[in-house]
């Protein structure tokens, strides 16, 4: 009787701890990247892309591209891949490790092949409005499927892996300038709106964005970039408030971490966040001229 | 008079009664003898004699009930309020902003009701300090001096701003307006006369909304269009940008977006599509209309508002910082953005107008003869190797709580980050 009466209590007492852990989580900084393997400083660095193995950097100051590979304990620089007429503003990898960015220069994505080459400009096809099409950010799903922001037409276009258009999504009717967008293991999308500070969400196969939660208005800034964890909970990079704010899946605020600074676990105008499987947190910490690794604590 | 309805009979004599209740309550609290609860107070009050013979007496005052709004003995409030000043008036006058408000004054939303009104008494109908427009024009300067200077006047804005504005909220309209756009211009305004149809070239602008060209308060230009006007509206060449008239939808737009102004305006935006950052509001749906008045504008260079505001409306926390901060950055206290920012594009982060930040601030600040500091690309910031050190190392342009811009209370803070053999 006395075991039963202590495991109904502990359940009760984990159950009552579990959605504080979730906002508990703690990010323990691992390692500071300065510099590619010849020692060239990063520069402005705007994207990270991140998985398992493989860490991609837009090193958007020095118009390139650094690959290092992403070890347990440790970070190598494996390549440098010069562009010719790129501005990377945001970097995403697919699943067979192929690169896409942003071009700030044209507002093109841009495809990198695995040698590194520019592939020219993602021309979706099928696409209904074609005239009217300028991508703000894009991400990719489990299945290899590109979701394009485009700011222009408002809407989240779904493109499968070979860059046929296979639906939309109307941005919702009222927001303020959307930035950035994610998708979850489950096919969830996310939007980001900097000026609202609001996230906005459609499950696999909605037809229409909605409001998560009351809006993050008064715990951000200027957020400009979302990442999601496994446990679903979302980060955001907080521009000009120099830090970043997590949220939960229903859209609550669970805090913010990282503060403005220059020194290493400190952030200076961070630009765009990944989170890897493994839980590895990597900050494109672009007015200190550095991306930053962090692990994730979930305890 | 005879009332024969018992139902009027019951509420007025609800009415007496909570009016004896409320009367009583107040004579209850403080146990005063009659007549104290205000005319005794005019016995050393004696400058109040004068109020009672203004035409317009609060309420209360004239009931001399002073109990009303102060207490007797003591309060924790300036002049023995009975509760804070920015609140009291809501006691009685609770529903001067409706809920769900759509517009509502800022005064009233502070509760800054003296600033209109006199809690006592005078000469102006509602206790008003000052009568008609001039009241307005105290807080509203600017509009009050370009009502004065135009050219040409608009005859509601002679008789009062209360013609189409209310003074404390506006439950379904913005700008605290008494009608929406254009049910209140058209009060006036006749819109099946040949002469106006052909003004607006056979447009039916009785179905759009006339302050996108014309100003309410007057202006310099003639037909009381904002002082600033687009080429082609000047030129009464509508359908360059529009459908005809005759079209089923005739202010439908024949492009969107930029792809619109860029009839026009190619080489500016052939300029800001060759830099490398682009003001991203540019290429969204609304485009150049996010911050331009397609029409006609009050300010220079066709801004929807003035800079500040334009800019403010999305970066608001920005404006906000610098709100929140002890030292103003002129720039900004002036509505200047485009000091240290190009607005549509620029090679250089934030959008500066120059690459190096100090160049940026060596256009105000000769900064070398404030500060003998080591600056440059030269200069490794020991925090950061990847950084050197300039403006920006120590200040934050938009202000921090700190004076001067600075990112720690005191300059001895804010060396020893760097400086650290020498923190204590």
């Amino acid at each position: 009787m006395r075991q039963l009466l202590t495991g109904i209590v502990s359940l009760v007492a984990l159950g009552c701890l579990l959605p504080a852990a979730v906002g508990a989580a703690q990010l323990k900084h691992l390692q500071t990247l300065y510099a590619d393997g010849e020692g060239v400083a990063l520069k402005l660095p705007e994207g990270v892309a991140c998985d398992e193995k493989t860490l991609v950097v837009a090193d958007t100051g020095n118009s390139r591209v650094v690959i290092f590979s992403l070890g347990e304990q440790t970070l190598v620089a494996k390549a440098v891949l010069p562009l010719e007429g790129i501005v990377p503003l945001i970097v995403r990898m697919n699943s067979r490790g192929d690169i896409y960015l942003l071009n700030g220069k044209d507002r093109t994505v841009a495809m990198l092949g695995a040698d590194g080459k520019t592939a020219g400009a993602l021309k979706p096809k099928g696409l209904p409005d074609a005239q009217n099409f300028v991508p703000r950010s894009f991400a990719f799903d489990a299945q290899d499927n590109l979701y394009l922001l485009d700011i222009f037409a408002e809407r989240v276009l779904v493109l499968d892996a070979a860059g046929q258009y296979l639906r939309q999504i109307a941005f919702p009717k009222s927001y303020g300038t959307m930035a950035d967008l994610a998708i979850n293991s489950q096919g969830t999308v996310y939007l980001l709106d900097s000026v609202a500070g609001a996230i906005y969400a459609a499950g696999p196969g909605a037809e229409a964005f909605t409001l998560l939660g009351k809006g993050l208005k008064e715990y951000t800034n200027f957020p400009t970039s979302l990442a999601i964890d496994g446990q679903g909970t979302i980060y955001l990079s907080d521009q000009h408030g120099s830090g970043l704010a997590l949220i939960g899946k229903d859209g609550s605020f669970l805090g913010r971490k990282l503060a403005m600074g220059w020194e290493e676990g400190q952030l200076y105008y961070p630009a765009q966040l990944c989170i890897n499987s493994q839980g590895k947190l990597i900050v494109a910490d672009r007015s200190n001229n550095r991306v930053q690794v962090f692990s994730i604590l979930n305890e | 008079m005879r009332f024969r309805n018992p139902i009027v009979v019951m509420l007025l004599a609800a009415l007496m009664l909570c009016g004896a209740t409320a009367f009583a309550k107040s004579n209850e609290a403080f146990k005063l003898k009659p007549g104290a609860e205000g005319k005794l107070c005019l016995t050393c009050h004696t400058a109040f004699s004068g109020k009672l013979q203004a035409k317009h007496i609060h309420t209360p005052l004239a009931k001399g009930e002073c109990t009303g709004c102060h207490n007797p003995h003591a309060s924790t409030h300036a002049k023995l309020m009975e509760g804070p000043a920015e609140t009291i008036c809501y006691k009685c006058h609770d529903q001067v902003i409706p809920a769900d408000a759509a517009s509502s004054h800022q005064v009233v939303a502070a509760g800054k009701c003296v600033a209109c009104h006199d809690p006592h008494a005078s000469a102006n109908p509602a206790n008003l300090i000052k009568g008609g427009g001039d009241l307005c024009f105290d807080c509203h300067q600017a509009l009050g001096k370009k009502i004065a200077a135009n050219k040409f006047s608009h005859a509601p804005v002679k008789q009062g701003c209360l013609k189409c504005h209310n003074p404390h909220a506006s439950a379904k309209h913005a700008n605290l307006l008494t009608a929406e756009e254009p049910k209140l211009c058209l009060e006036c305004h006749k819109t099946t006369s040949e002469g106006f149809k052909k003004r607006h070239l056979n447009y039916p602008v009785e179905r759009g909304r006339c302050t996108s060209c014309h100003d309410p308060h007057g202006s310099n230009a003639g037909a009381l269009l904002a002082d600033n006007v687009h080429q082609p509206l000047k030129s009464g060449m509508c359908n360059q940008c529009h459908e005809e008239p005759t079209a089923a939808q005739p202010f439908a737009l024949k492009k969107q977006g930029f792809e619109l102004c860029k009839g026009c305006h190619y080489d500016m935006l052939n300029t800001a599509f060759g830099k490398k950052r682009l003001h991203w509001p540019l290429v969204d749906k609304a485009g150049c209309i996010n911050c331009h008045s397609p029409h006609a504008s009050t300010q220079a260079s066709l801004l929807r508002k003035p800079m500040l505001e334009v800019c403010g409306s999305c970066h608001a926390d920005t404006l906000a910082r610098q709100a929140r901060a002890q030292t103003k950055h002129q720039p900004i206290n002036d509505g200047e953005c485009t000091t240290c920012h190009s607005p549509h594009a620029s090679d250089n982060l934030f959008l500066q107008t120059k690459a190096a930040t100090s160049e940026v601030c060596a256009q105000c600040h000769d900064w070398q003869t404030h500060s003998t500091h080591p600056i440059g690309p030269e200069v490794i910031d020991p925090r950061n190797r990847n950084l050197s050190l300039d403006c920006l190392s120590c200040h934050r342009t938009h202000g921090t709580e700190y004076k001067h811009f600075l990112y720690y209370p005191d300059v001895q803070t804010l060396c020893v980050q760097c400086h650290t053999k020498y923190r204590r």
